[in-house]
């Protein structure tokens, strides 16, 4: 609740003219929609440059947000449509998804190869490979079942909310959901059931 | 519970947020299914990867990208933007765009091709009458010496053939004797009277006796097919037609002739055409047609 009052509060003082309260708003959700952007894309430079987009759409629009619905569901709204659209576009052009893991193991995610990590312990070497197989396969899935999941599993949001971003049937989030899930299983299987 | 609806449930049955009717459901089933229960297996091991998967954040810049973005794009246009506004999203802009351009390309040609060759048909103003005009298609750019010739064909009258049967009285031969010594050598010009002699000469063969020239004097010759063709010959000089085909049978009195006689002069040639016999059947002038000529088929009896 607190989230949302300081939202509303915040696009209130940017539509009476206090440009600084936009850029607090973006600094509020810039990681979620970048690490959205990014899981999806499956690649550094583009995600940044969608999550661009993404902004330079919300500051466009702020004026048409009616306060009917909460701010980050307006925004996730436009994410998800922005994602594949951005996908779309590029699959005009060549793309390459490539994948870079922090090698250092705090909290703070640094994009290095993965060549970068010599001297790393093995275990955490295998981990980094095992979440960098779960991440490609992720990425190989088609695209309304990636988005459901990313926003199921990696982001947390509740079906309630999965329904309010996406306009999809609860049932048919459920179902689409399971179904990514099977379609995993089949990539991963004998690579995390391996582990065991 | 079918294998479908245990595979919705069990991520949250991984996670304990199950109700507790529904997990005990969940649980009896992976007892039985092993399917569920392999897959009941390798979600809990993938939720926990995914929970131990590091947050991901925005570079450094982004605010500064973002700030000089929103500038550079609040002040021009972009081709991005315009790419993005036509073709996205492209599963419903580019089928309704295609099917637009389509719509379209279809009216343009229907306005400048059009399909059908019927004239338009106009109501008068004055008298509620319909009238037809021209078909929009006849006023299409076109190859003009086709038209044109098209044109003239269609303007210029078809000859019109009428048959009449004339029956010839010895009596009215006496009485157009009298008329014709009178007034036939008067009334025949010399280049007609030229004509008439060598058209005379160039004639098909009559069966029969020869035909007669004209110094014979009318009333000493015979009442003969022959003579009354010749006759009628004199007369179809005169109103400057032609003759088309004669053909006499002595032994049967009749004769058929076929001459060519300009409209306008279509009448006077009955008229004189009447003096020589009778005719059968009053011919019926053409009126609404205005042919260059009227062919006469003469059966003559």
């Amino acid at each position: 609740m607190y989230q949302l009052e300081e939202d509303d509060h915040l696009i209130k003082a940017y539509l009476e003219g206090d440009e600084n309260a936009f850029s607090s708003l973006v600094v509020r959700h810039m990681d979620k929609v970048f690490s959205i952007c990014y899981r999806y894309t499956g690649n550094h430079d583009d995600a940044s440059d969608c999550a661009q987009d993404i902004f330079v759409k919300v500051y466009n629009n702020l004026h048409a947000f009616r306060f009917k619905s909460a701010f980050s569901t307006w925004l996730y709204r436009i994410v998800v449509n922005s994602c594949k659209n951005y996908v779309s576009r590029s699959s005009f052009r060549n793309w390459n998804t490539s994948l870079s893991l922090s090698a250092s193991g705090d909290d703070t995610v640094y994009y290095a190869d993965i060549a970068d990590s010599k001297g790393a312990p093995e275990a955490v070497l295998e981990k980094k490979e095992t979440q960098n197989l779960v991440m490609q396969a992720v990425l190989n899935l088609p695209g309304d079942m990636k988005m459901l999941i990313i926003l199921r599993d990696f982001e947390n949001r509740s079906y309630e909310e999965i329904t309010g971003i996406t306009g999809m049937k609860m049932g048919t989030i459920k179902s689409r959901i399971s179904r990514a899930r099977i379609r995993l299983k089949e990539m991963l299987k004998e690579d995390l059931l391996d582990e065991m | 519970m079918k294998c479908n609806r245990v595979h919705e449930l069990l991520e949250e049955y991984a996670r304990d947020e199950l109700p507790g009717r529904e997990s005990s459901i969940v649980t009896l089933h992976l007892e039985t299914c092993s399917s569920c229960r392999e897959h009941y297996v390798f979600l809990k091991e993938y939720l926990k990867e995914v929970e131990a998967m590091p947050e991901y954040r925005a570079p450094d810049n982004f605010i500064e990208s973002l700030n000089k973005r929103i500038h550079e794009t609040n002040r021009g246009f972009s081709f991005s933007r315009i790419f993005d506004f036509i073709f996205l999203p492209w599963k419903i802009k580019l089928p309704i765009e295609a099917a637009a351009l389509l719509v379209t390309g279809i009216i343009v040609i229907t306005i400048y091709y059009p399909v059908t060759d019927k004239p338009h048909i106009q109501k008068d103003d004055s008298g509620g009458k319909y009238h037809v005009t021209e078909n929009m298609k006849t006023k299409a750019p076109a190859i003009s010496a086709p038209a044109e010739k098209a044109e003239k064909k269609t303007d210029k009258p078809q000859p019109v053939t009428i048959q009449l049967a004339l029956l010839v009285h010895p009596e009215k031969q006496e009485m157009m004797d009298l008329y014709s010594s009178s007034s036939s050598s008067s009334r025949m010009s010399a280049p007609v009277k030229r004509k008439a002699a060598a058209a005379d000469m160039q004639e098909e063969s009559v069966a029969g006796d020869k035909e007669q020239l004209e110094e014979t004097p009318r009333s000493e010759q015979p009442v003969s097919p022959g003579n009354v063709i010749s006759d009628i010959k004199e007369m179809v000089y005169r109103l400057e037609g032609k003759v088309l085909h004669t053909q006499a049978n002595e032994d049967t009195g009749s004769a058929d002739l076929h001459v060519s006689i300009p409209s306008h002069r279509a009448n006077e040639f009955i008229r004189d055409l009447s003096t020589r016999g009778t005719l059968k059947d009053t011919p019926v002038m053409p009126v609404h047609e205005k042919p260059a000529e009227i062919i006469f088929k003469i059966t003559i009896k």
